[in-house]
């Protein structure tokens, strides 16, 4: 028997749906790369929206464009980089393991697989942190 | 621990049962229709814009930062690079599966959030037409960059 039955319904309002997403209680690790993918799928859409706003100085012509290389060449944003990689390799691996699941792959140890993802795209994480940064 | 009665198969959440159902045996149930609603159409787009995705983006991540040493970062470096049709072709495509994928996967937020449906639906249309006018946006700004050539 691998039926979950969640104990309640969320209650009303939009904050107490919310803290009901982020209640730890009864929930397990899928559950955890479920908001792992989300989160990072919310940190991406941000990016892409940013990346579309910093594109568009490129119809200012190249002047616009070269000041700007300077500014994203800098720590913080070589950090914010490394972070970026992070969220894109984790969303990308957890997206594999869900699609994997739908067709019943891999569905015997699903704990094992989601640490796999997380422990994967850590290490990535953490690699690509090195390439960038050091 | 594991499970021998795991399905070869698992075509989709029977009717009238909780989240995280695994059939015992690798037969769907009887008498139990299949769900077959919209949301899952949408989410087997998502999943093809998804596996999309992570080849646009990975052309996209090795052209930028590791064709070229150092990467493409001037202006020219990158008026150039777009002004090869497969450049081109492979930018569209990863910008079009880039909103699809993007645009779906931000509904489904909205989904567990918005409860009335009139207000999901004005949702749904609206990142409908804000990933259309992007789309619009950067193929217009895409030309105009790579210009009368």
């Amino acid at each position: 028997m691998s039926a979950i039955t969640p104990p309640r319904l969320p209650a009303p309002g939009l904050l107490r749906r919310i803290a009901y997403w982020l209640e730890p209680r009864w929930r397990d690790p899928g559950w955890l790369a479920f908001a792992l993918n989300r989160f990072a799928g919310h940190i991406l859409v941000l990016y892409l929206l940013a990346h579309m706003v910093v594109l568009s100085r490129l119809a200012a012509g190249p002047e616009g464009w070269n000041d700007l290389l300077g500014l994203f060449g800098s720590t913080p944003f070589l950090f914010g980089d490394t972070l970026l990689v992070a969220a894109v390799v984790f969303h990308g691996l957890n997206g594999l393991r869900v699609a994997a699941f739908t067709a019943a792959w891999g569905v015997r140890h699903p704990n094992l697989w989601v640490g796999a993802v997380i422990v994967v795209s850590g290490l990535l994480a953490v690699v690509a942190a090195g390439a960038i940064l050091l | 621990m594991s499970d021998t009665s795991v399905p070869r198969r698992f075509l989709g959440r029977p009717e009238g049962v909780p989240p995280g159902y695994v059939p015992e045996s690798g037969a769907r149930p009887r008498g139990i229709p299949i769900v077959r609603a919209r949301s899952g159409r949408l989410w087997l787009v998502q999943a093809i814009a998804g596996a999309a995705l992570i080849v646009f983006l990975g052309v996209h991540l090795v052209a930028q930062h590791f064709l070229v040493p150092g990467g493409l970062r001037s202006y020219a470096d990158v008026v150039a690079y777009l002004r090869q049709p497969i450049a081109l072709v492979a930018e569209i495509g990863l910008l079009a599966s880039v909103l699809v994928h993007a645009g779906l996967g931000f509904r489904s937020t909205l989904v567990d959030v918005i409860r009335s449906p009139r207000w999901l639906r004005r949702a749904s249309w609206f990142i409908a037409a804000a990933g259309l006018g992007i789309f619009v946006y950067a193929i217009w700004l895409t030309l105009l960059i790579i210009g009368p050539a």
